[in-house]
């Protein structure tokens, strides 16, 4: 019979019930034919399918919403508003709690979404997958690199008619674009590709002017960015522009063919470049395929799911290939699919860093729990209005309402209230998103209400926050029994434990996110304090825009000169770069101990500096000495300057073991390829300590070519202003025609912990945000408690209670939250911590600081909220409370 | 006759308020046209139909006794207004005349 009532119930829940009583009539006598019919299991069966067809349209819709409803919809419309308006405070806080809550999780979304959106403009991008070239030694995988042979695009050539491939390099130069125009040099700050034939097939929409088949066939071409085109020929047509070489890096051609344009490429594109040059003929030979890693790969599938069959195929070929090449021996390649590549970590041959990818995955974390912790509140406020509410709710009851029409009410003012939150967020976002913008260090886009997915957020919290939120504090009220509730019977006990541990939820929330931003300051501070062992202060550097052009080659000496003809100015120096900007030359197998060891795959940065460039920042040498001004002066090759790690990568013990040996380096074929160490310098951070310390050539530019910045150190206790102006002065002098662009090497070199402090920032506001919102939630408790206990803390001052006892006692609860919380937020944000810590190659020790900081805040922050109400509750005259009975 | 259409289940379930006078409710329509006309039919069709010709102004209806099968739930009875014996009779009235224009031959050797 349980089902029969189940059925009922049913019913009563859609039908209109003028209608009830005949159709239950009905299906009641048809299960009594039924069951003499069939039996009992088959009839109660068909009774439960003959039950379940009433729900449709004819018996729906013939409830009468058309007079009485829309009536009662208003009722509650008014009894929402009436209620929001007499609870002004309650509705404060959870408006406001709400609000806020909603504020963060879009703003946090929308960070999110940029991230996971990457390179969206890209045609096909499901269906592009980049080869990682992965070593392994004994099934382990030791090392995942970008860079991978010529000879996997071959392989993938001959074997696979249907999949497209490319293979790219970026030309090694630390510094823009030169050309000449009409005779005129030009720059242009950019990176610049070389890329074989095929790049646009794989690239397929990124071209906007120009064939794609033929633009990269001629050894003369070159393909220019909008941008760039734009600088160079203004509004002239781009295409079959004659452009002449202005840098001696690339010796193939005197004059470039301008074959095509390609359009810009967004700030969320895993690549930039600004120029494409075809990609050395010498490259494609057979005997070129396997010498080294030498570029990055990209294919293009016919369909996403065909990525897995083509790896292991192209496995098993790299496996055959090894027998004829030892180099390929222990080498494979994994694809990875575009859309991966700003979410998973960097790797080798990076053409751009990304070093913040726990960032989205974090701070979804975080968003999802501010979100809970605002419905958390709107719960905890809702079931501490509790008695009162039950007490409307049961005299309703016994006046007549259904639990469907109470439940509508409630559900209207939530509704309500949500609406009021969600207005006032959309308009929040709307105002926060340009410093929110600012705070990640991220071109966040506004808000785009075209967009359908923007309202389907909306509409996702809506629905969301009344399931969470809304249902609950409903089906609470709605069990009680109206008798029990007018007799005072109605007990709080079971929610209130309910509304406790949400406040630990809460709480353990905030806590973690407190201690994680203290310790993620630590570890900032830590970094940038650690002893970097290079010396940046009161260092100017110029960028000197046509480097490569040779031609200003002997300026550097009068301007060098005349610079240190003023007091204010310690030592100048030209190098190929600066401390605190990535080294972009990189070489491989050109350097060993001897020419005819076997190759070697380390990767060695070359800088190349002149002879002041190691007392200029301060460089401490371990063993032998700098470069001579004599030796700067005569074409003289024969000596070079490591670092510490170049010297473990090849294999000497120590400095004072490297000094004065020969070694195998041959960058010009004039060179000789025995070449002697004649200094090592300490390892040190040209980059900031988050890199590990890369091995490093210091090879002499003889102050003739490779002068790409020109560092100035200045005297301390020097006018900068007037320094600077000097400098430029000088500047314009020698290199009349040409823009000044300086800057000072210690911004540069702190700007590398921007993504650091990124993080803290953002950390910080949304730690700031969840605790607020906490706090929030104990004063409605707080305040709830006072107004509810008034006649009890009363009685007991009666009765000679004092003032702090009574303080005590209503704080009892909340300190034992706090204590709680602390017990389960230390191990979970102490586990964060260490997840987030590993990434840096030096790190702080955990101490328990962080902890205690967030631990006491967190208590202050409650004493702060509740304290005020509690002590108003005990100080009031107990006169007031109980003269009305 | 009225403009008003009406479905031939429609026209099934008129018929038989008609016919059952004082027994026509739900079930025991459902049940007619099991029995009679060997269709499965679905409770709740018969009675969206009933509500449906209601609302037309076909039939009217009033609470009728409840029985113990019935768990002691009313019946709802349904009576045929005029307005719905007189769209029942327009509609049997069009049938034989349509009936009349069938050449009757392909009776005759329908029937041999």
């Amino acid at each position: 019979m349980n089902g029969k009532r189940w059925l009922s119930r049913f019913i009563s829940l859609f039908c209109p019930n003028e209608l009830i009583e005949e159709i239950e009539g009905d299906l009641m006598q048809r299960y009594q034919k039924d069951s003499i019919k069939f039996g009992r299991r088959r009839a109660q069966l068909k009774l439960f399918w003959n039950t379940v067809r009433f729900f449709r349209p004819g018996v729906i819709l013939r409830n009468k919403i058309s007079i009485k409803s829309n009536f009662m919809l208003q009722h509650y419309f008014t009894l929402a508003i009436r209620s929001i308006q007499r609870n002004k405070v309650f509705s404060l806080i959870n408006i406001t709690g709400l609000t806020v809550g909603i504020i963060a999780f879009v703003l946090i979304t929308q960070y999110v979404s940029y991230e996971t959106g990457f390179d969206r403009d890209l045609a096909d991008r499901d269906k592009i997958f980049r080869v990682i070239q992965q070593r392994v030694e004994n099934g382990t995988v030791t090392n995942n690199s970008a860079l991978s042979f010529f000879g996997i695009r071959q392989l993938l050539r001959e074997n696979f008619p249907d999949v497209a491939s490319t293979g790219f390099s970026k030309v090694p130069v630390d510094l823009g674009l030169t050309f000449t125009y009409n005779g005129e040099p030009v720059w242009h700050p950019g990176e610049m590709l070389q890329a074989d034939t095929s790049f646009f097939s794989v690239f397929s929409n990124l071209l906007v002017e120009g064939d794609p088949i033929d633009a990269l066939k001629n050894s003369q071409s070159v393909i220019l960015s909008q941008k760039v085109a734009k600088s160079i020929f203004g509004e002239q047509p781009a295409l079959s522009q004659t452009l002449g070489d202005l840098g001696d890096i690339d010796s193939r051609a005197e004059v470039f063919n301008v074959s095509g344009v390609f359009r810009d490429l967004p700030t969320d594109s895993h690549l930039h470049f600004d120029a494409i040059f075809p990609i050395d003929r010498s490259w494609d030979t057979v005997s070129n395929y396997w010498m080294y890693p030498s570029v990055i790969t990209y294919i293009k599938v016919k369909s996403k799911d065909d990525g897995r069959d083509i790896e292991s195929r192209l496995n098993t070929l790299l496996a055959q290939t090894a027998n004829t090449f030892p180099n390929v021996k222990g080498i494979q390649v994994e694809l990875q699919a575009v859309p991966d590549i700003n979410l998973q970590p960097g790797i080798e041959g990076d053409l751009e860093t990304r070093t913040d990818v726990v960032l989205p995955l974090m701070l979804s974390i975080v968003a999802v729990c501010i979100l809970f912790i605002a419905w958390i509140n709107y719960i905890n406020l809702e079931t501490a209005r509790f008695v009162t509410q039950a007490k409307e709710v049961g005299i309703r009851r016994v006046v007549g309402s259904s639990k469907v029409d109470l439940a509508i009410q409630f559900i209207v003012r939530y509704f309500c209230l949500n609406v009021i939150a969600l207005t006032l967020a959309a308009a929040g976002t709307w105002l926060l998103l340009p410093y929110f913008s600012y705070t990640t260090g991220i071109p966040l886009a506004q808000l785009d209400l075209s967009n359908y997915n923007t309202w389907l957020i909306a509409l996702g919290l809506y629905v969301a926050g009344s399931l969470i939120a809304g249902i609950y504090p409903v089906l609470l009220l709605l069990k009680l029994n109206p008798a029990a509730i007018i007799k005072g019977n109605a007990t709080t006990g079971r929610p209130g434990r309910i509304r406790t541990s949400l406040v630990v939820v809460q709480y353990v929330t905030s806590i973690s996110l407190i201690a994680f931003v203290a310790i993620a300051n630590q570890q900032i501070d830590f970094m940038k304090l650690t002893d970097k062992k290079l010396d940046v202060e009161q260092v100017l550097a110029v960028e000197n825009s046509l480097a490569y052009t040779g031609m200003l080659a002997d300026k550097f000496g009068p301007f060098e000169n005349e610079l240190k003809t003023n007091a204010a100015i310690k030592e100048v120096s030209s190098s190929s770069n600066i401390p605190g900007r990535a080294i972009n030359f990189t070489i491989v197998n050109e350097i060993k101990r001897n020419k005819q060891d076997p190759f070697d795959p380390t990767r060695f940065k070359l800088l190349f500096i002149d002879y002041n460039y190691i007392p200029l920042y301060d460089l401490k040498l371990k063993a032998g000495r700098n470069y001579l001004a004599s030796e700067a002066v005569n074409d003289n090759t024969g000596r070079i300057i490591l670092n510490e790690a170049a010297i473990h990568a090849l294999g000497f013990k120590d400095a004072n073991d490297a000094v004065n040996q020969y070694i195998y380096f041959q960058l010009f074929p004039s060179m000789k390829p025995q070449i002697e160490i004649v200094g090592v310098i300490e390892d040190h951070h040209h980059q900031s300590i988050k890199q590990v310390v890369e091995p490093t050539i210091y090879f002499l530019n003889m102050a003739k070519f490779q002068q790409v910045y020109y560092s100035v150190k200045l005297n301390k206790g020097v006018n900068a202003q007037e320094a600077v102006e000097f400098i430029e002065a000088t500047y314009k002098k020698q290199f009349p025609k040409y823009p000044f662009n300086y800057f000072f090497v210690d911004d540069l070199y702190q700007k590398q912990f921007d993504s650091e402090i990124h993080f803290a920032r953002v950390f910080g506001l949304f730690s700031g945000i969840a605790s607020f919102l906490a706090c929030l939630g104990i004063l409605g408790i707080t305040l709830f408690e006072t107004s509810t206990r008034l006649k009890e803390i009363s009685i007991r001052k009666v009765l000679g209670a004092s003032a702090r006892g009574i303080v005590v006692l209503l704080s009892r609860n909340n300190i034992r939250v706090v204590f709680i919380s602390l017990f389960i937020a230390v191990p979970l944000a102490y586990y964060a911590a260490t997840q987030w810590l590993l990434t840096y190659p030096v790190r702080i020790n955990l101490t328990a600081i962080p902890f205690i900081v967030a631990g006491l805040s967190i208590t202050l922050l409650t004493f702060l909220a509740s304290g005020l109400q509690t002590l108003r509750a005990a100080q009031s005259n107990p006169v007031d409370h109980l003269k009305n009975e | 006759m009225s403009k008003e259409y009406l479905g031939e289940f429609e026209e099934l379930v008129l018929t038989l308020v008609a016919a059952l006078r004082d027994d026509a409710y739900g079930a025991a329509i459902a049940d007619e046209i099991e029995s009679r006309l060997k269709r499965e039919v679905n409770l709740s069709a018969v009675h969206v139909t009933l509500y449906r010709l209601e609302d037309k102004g076909y039939i009217k209806s009033s609470l009728g006794g409840g029985t113990n099968e019935r768990g002691g739930r009313r019946k709802r009875i349904y009576t045929i207004t005029s307005a719905g014996m007189a769209m029942l009779r327009a509609l049997k009235d069009v049938r034989v005349d349509l009936w009349k224009m069938v050449p009757q031959l392909k009776l005759i050797v329908g029937n041999q």
